[in-house]
């Protein structure tokens, strides 16, 4: 349906055979005040990782070397209870980014600076209040969050169904797996994400031995609890999508090479939830010219981002996929 | 509440008896000409300092003390008539008023003295009349002469986007406005976009727009109600009249079917856009011409009335518009098709009984429709891959009314009647079909059932030479499925003249609008949806107070009013923030409600006489709205808040011949929500050095775009000959092509060389400067 925008300004602008009828224009924007950001979730049993940077003007040129804005001199502080931890700057590392030069028609490799500030001091542990608060150049940004209860699976199962493919012709046969997993929605947890990720290994990497050879991510989903009863959570969603003009090939009892998808739940705590559901609204709704902004749920005061955190609800559940 | 009614049409029609030794007149007022009814004509006594208006068929009553009287019966555009009666009985006295010979026959317009006088006379506020005759003479774009556009230069009305034709009435949305053609709800009153109203002009006989001071026959919605009434069509002879503008031509044909008995009139337009942007594609390939937008509308409205008796009359009124968008897209291998548009059928019965009670009745049916229909073909030869999909969204009306006018005495005007309507909403219904699977999917019907019904009952009294008072109540009523709504609407108004010459009044009403518009989008499209209140949707409620000052000067040839008002509003519907507007199963849930104000201040002065007459208008308005769920729970500005709106017309008469005229408009900017800073957020909790970048939004709708204005100017020229007149127009639209802001977006522009990349705003600016000729003729 996006597309209709796309076209509904082209016929705008053809209706009346109008030229030029879009231009660059200055729009007088109040003064923007670059704000301290963070992204920090706390997640359950572990030592905390926080990224600190800065927002910049809508408007001003970007340096794609230097896109994050890391702050790598903040005093960033956690508290909980009477206790207080100072984290400091981990190394500074560079995370490497790869965009198309249109004039040397090549690819050009950037790196940009990166890291984060951390502890070993303490770990998260469930139920707990955390403070955080950070200061940097008399600027100051704080935020709570308590951790959520875990949860536990109930149940889990998959199997290989048919799907249709509209696009391809119809003597291409196509496969997912489905997978229905049952978890608890524990009281005082409501929000949940469940993360995928698709790994491919090899059966013999040298040695006999298998390896992975690749990992990537492959979606994210948000849950609220509203629509289930307070009990159970009933989940099911297809990944692992397959066709083939040939029909299934069959992978045979032991196979040259396999592909494991991961599913981790977590539950998430309030905050997390919104800042990562608005986060995901707000890139949805860019395409859209016409549409309402979605803004970010910032969970933070004196400046913008997430101070959240996550517990898990039992272990991953790696499906095993041959085909 | 049952009591609560019964017990005001007893004491209503109690007034009768006090009335001793007193004689009626009653009659129709009618255009001398074609025998149309004419709607708000005067009747005024100077010896009383009293008088009547003529109800919405032309009828009249008034009933008197015997004597001899002296009456002056007139109406806008008509000459007075004076009329001497000898009342020592009842007695019946139809009155033909003769058109003014004033655009064609002479130089100087002259309104009528007594209409003007209303603006200090009568207990009416917020109500602004707008003559076909004025929408003729204002400039007017590609030739097309638009009532909603010419609403917009009235003050408390503000404009939607650029060139469109949308309204605003005093910080209400779009779903706020009752927009009724001959009784029958238009729920989308434009075609191409919103470019052009339905509604052509040389088919509308009156108009009126409400904003405030609402009459109890009215409600359903908070912010204005739009009552525009078709012509006729001429009883005693055969008429035509049309034009040919840039992109449309229409033609109207009036004339008896039995003469002074029966009449019709039948007006129908259509666009030739599409085909003028096909002709300029003429040497273009045939995959280019295949992939040009193609848009056109047309529409048709078509009346009959019979006078059966004196006493009994019957009207058949429709309406059929259609709009159609139709694209192509080898590249995409897609094909989609937009249609849209509106049908409404009206049938009415009018009776007098005896010499004070009129009754019009009422049947309904009106009918929106909006389809998005895709077809989808494969790259390859399988045919069987192909796909297509409608997705559509409607609502459908059947309505009885019975509306009475009761006159018992020249000091009450009384109104009483009952409201039945019966929606049928579908809200959105998707049809799928698959050629893969040879079959078609169909999403589960929503189609929601609702009845809406009302009594109300009012009386427009003149309590003393000085102060006169509207007293109106309105009971509303909503029923779908176990969800009931039942309330009571008080409409009052208050007139104190100051002298003969100005006035003060001051209102109060209740409104409570129980159907909605949500919309995601900035702009209105035709693909908004109409939803009805439920358990979890509740009755939008306002409650408006006004006051106001009135004032005529110069023997009555200005009129000006200062009217001030604040809007309350609850239960306000906004879209959840990222709502997915394509689920209908969950509608509810995407929906948030809160609550909103606006008020402000209008002023207004019109000279109605003379070689050069228009009006100009100013407005100074805020409107909020706050929801707890959306901009953090902070009030923001409505999306139509316009700080400053002023409009200026002025229309000169050289001689005979030669017309100019003139429209300027200013406005403030509308309100915007955009990003105004940027930050990177990584993509996943383990901060693994990837992510993306992120907008910080102001408030939302916390900026305003650059100002809106354009000057208009049309220069006509009339040749009359015996029977037919012709009529050229030259326009120019915007003359000073200002490039006003239709919408802005954010666009990225990369610089390799310089590893630098940068946000600009762009403002899509739709219409420069646009002449038009047009021809219109007149038989």
């Amino acid at each position: 349906m996006k597309r209709i925008y796309k076209y509904l300004v082209i016929l705008l602008c053809s209706a009346g055979a109008f030229s030029a009828c879009e231009q660059v224009v200055d729009l007088p924007l109040p003064e923007y005040e670059r704000q301290l950001a963070t992204y920090s979730v706390l997640t359950l049993g572990e030592h905390p990782n926080i990224l600190v940077n800065e927002s910049s003007s809508y408007f001003d040129p970007i340096d794609r070397r230097d896109i994050i804005n890391v702050i790598n001199n903040a005093s960033v502080i956690i508290s909980e209870g009477s206790n207080s931890y100072v984290l400091e700057f981990d190394t500074l590392s560079y995370y490497t980014e790869w965009y198309y030069d249109s004039e040397q028609d090549e690819w050009i490799q950037d790196s940009i600076p990166f890291g984060s500030y951390t502890t070993d001091a303490f770990v998260a542990e469930v139920n707990k209040d955390y403070n955080l608060e950070i200061s940097h150049d008399s600027r100051l940004l704080s935020g709570s969050t308590r951790i959520p209860n875990s949860g536990e699976i109930l149940s889990s199962s998959h199997e290989v169904v048919d799907i249709e493919d509209i696009y391809l012709p119809d003597d291409w046969e196509c496969w997912a797996i489905g997978v229905d997993v049952t978890f608890t929605d524990t009281a005082d947890s409501n929000f949940y994400e469940i993360i995928w990720f698709q790994e491919y290994w090899q059966k013999d990497c040298g040695g006999g031995d298998s390896c992975l050879i690749d990992r990537y991510y492959w979606g994210t989903e948000w849950l609220s609890d509203e629509s289930f009863n307070g009990t159970e959570v009933d989940y099911s969603t297809q990944v692992g999508y397959y066709c083939d003009p040939e029909g299934a090939p069959d992978p045979g009892p032991d196979p040259e090479f396999w592909t494991i998808y991961e599913m981790t739940i977590s539950t998430l705590s309030k905050e997390a939830y919104a800042f990562k559901t608005s986060m995901d609204q707000q890139w949805d709704s860019e395409d859209n010219p016409f549409s309402e902004p979605v803004p970010l749920s910032s969970t933070v005061e004196g400046g913008i981002g997430l101070f959240g955190s996550r517990g898990q609800v039992g272990e991953p559940i790696r499906i095993k996929y041959t085909f | 509440m049952k009591k609560l009614f019964l017990l005001c049409i007893a004491t209503i029609l109690s007034l009768t008896s006090i009335a001793q030794n007193k004689y009626t007149i009653s009659g129709v007022i009618k255009d001398a000409d074609s025998q149309e009814d004419l709607i708000g004509a005067n009747l005024y006594i100077p010896s009383i300092t009293s008088g009547t208006i003529s109800n919405s068929y032309g009828f009249y009553s008034l009933t008197l003390e015997e004597g001899v009287y002296q009456i002056i019966i007139s109406y806008l555009g008509y000459e007075e008539q004076f009329k001497e009666i000898v009342l020592d009985q009842d007695i019946v006295l139809n009155i033909d008023l003769v058109e003014k010979q004033s655009s064609i026959g002479e130089i100087v317009i002259t309104e009528s003295r007594v209409k003007a006088r209303e603006n200090v006379e009568r207990p009416v506020m917020g109500v602004m009349d707008i003559t076909a005759k004025d929408i003729k003479e204002i400039p007017v774009i590609a030739g097309e002469k638009d009532l909603l556009k010419a609403l917009q230069l009235l003050p408390g009305v503000q404009s939607g986007s650029e060139g469109t034709a949308g309204f605003y009435v005093r910080g209400g949305g779009p779903d706020q406005n009752l927009i009724l053609l001959d009784e029958a709800v238009i729920y989308n009153p434009f075609h191409l976009f919103g470019f052009f109203s339905v509604f052509n002009v040389d088919a509308i006989k009156n108009v009126e727009l409400i904003k405030g001071g609402f009459p109890s026959k009215y409600g359903g919605r908070l912010s204005s109600i739009l009552d525009i009434s078709l012509k006729d069509g001429s009883k005693t002879s055969f008429h035509g009249e049309g034009g040919i503008g840039s992109i449309s031509s229409r033609l109207t044909l009036e004339g008896p079917i039995v003469k002074d008995k029966a009449s019709f009139i039948i007006s129908g337009r259509r666009t030739y856009l599409d085909q003028l942007i096909l002709l300029s594609l003429r040497g273009a390939s045939a995959e280019i011409r295949e992939q040009v937008p193609q848009i056109f509308f047309y529409d048709l409205n078509a009346k009959l009335n019979w006078q059966v008796t004196d006493k009994d009359r019957l009207y058949l009124s429709g309406y059929f518009g259609q709009d159609k968008f139709k694209f192509k897209s080898v590249a995409d291998n897609l094909e989609f098709s937009v249609p849209w548009g509106n049908t409404s059928a009206t049938a009415r019965w009018n009776h007098i009984f005896g010499k004070k009670l009129f009754l019009n009745t009422s049947a309904v049916y009106t009918n929106y429709d909006f389809a998005f229909e895709l077809k989808q073909t494969s790259s390859d030869t399988a045919a069987n891959s192909n796909l297509e999909l409608k997705v559509s969204t409607g609502i459908e009306d059947w309505t009885g009314k019975m509306d009475f006018d009761y006159y018992p005495n020249v000091n009450h005007d009384v109104k009483f009647g009952l409201n039945y309507t019966y929606h049928t909403f579908t809200p959105t219904t998707s049809k799928t079909f698959l050629a893969v699977l040879d079959s078609t999917i169909s999403s589960p019907v929503d189609r929601r059932y609702v009845t809406e019904l009302a009594a109300y009952v009012s009386d427009e009294i003149d309590i003393s030479d000085r102060f006169s008072a509207y007293v109106g109540l309105r009971f509303p009523g909503f029923i779908y499925k176990k969800t009931n709504y039942f309330g009571v609407e008080p409409r009052l108004i208050g007139n104190l003249k100051l002298n003969n010459n100005s006035s003060i009044k001051a209102s109060y009403t209740m409104m409570n609008q129980y159907i909605h518009l949500v919309t995601n989008s900035t702009l209105s499209f035709p693909w908004d949806i109409w939803i009805p209140s439920s358990d979890i949707i509740k009755p939008k409620r306002s409650h408006q107070v006004s006051a106001g000052y009135f004032l005529n000067f110069k023997e009555d040839e200005y009129e000006a009013s200062v009217e001030a008002y604040y809007k309350d509003m609850s239960n306000m519907i906004e879209y959840k923030e990222g709502a997915d507007i394509f689920l209908p199963d969950t509608l509810e849930k995407q929906l948030e409600f809160g609550k909103g104000n606006s008020y402000g201040a209008e002023f207004f002065i019109k000279r109605r006489s003379g070689r050069l007459n228009g009006w100009m208008g100013y407005t100074l308005s805020w409107s909020n709205r706050e929801f707890a769920g959306l901009n953090g729970g902070r009030a923001f500005p409505a999306k139509y808040d316009r700080r400053h709106d002023l409009s200026f017309v002025a229309i000169y008469d050289f001689n005979k011949m030669w017309s100019f005229s003139a429209a300027f408009v200013y406005g403030s900017g509308h309100s915007l929500t955009l990003p105004v800073g940027r930050v990177w957020i990584p993509n996943s909790d383990n901060l693994d050095g990837s992510g993306n970048f992120f907008s910080d939004y102001t408030d939302r709708n916390g900026f305003k775009l650059n100002s809106y204005n354009r000057l208009d100017l049309g220069i006509k020229r009339t040749k009359h000959r015996k029977r037919f007149d012709s009529i050229f127009r030259f326009d120019i639209y915007n003359v000073y092509s200002r490039r006003n802001p239709y919408f802005v977006y954010l666009d990225q522009e990369n610089d390799d060389l310089s590893n630098v990349n940068s946000f600009v705003a762009r403002q899509v600016s739709l219409l420069p400067v646009i002449p038009s000729v047009s021809w219109n003729f007149k038989f």
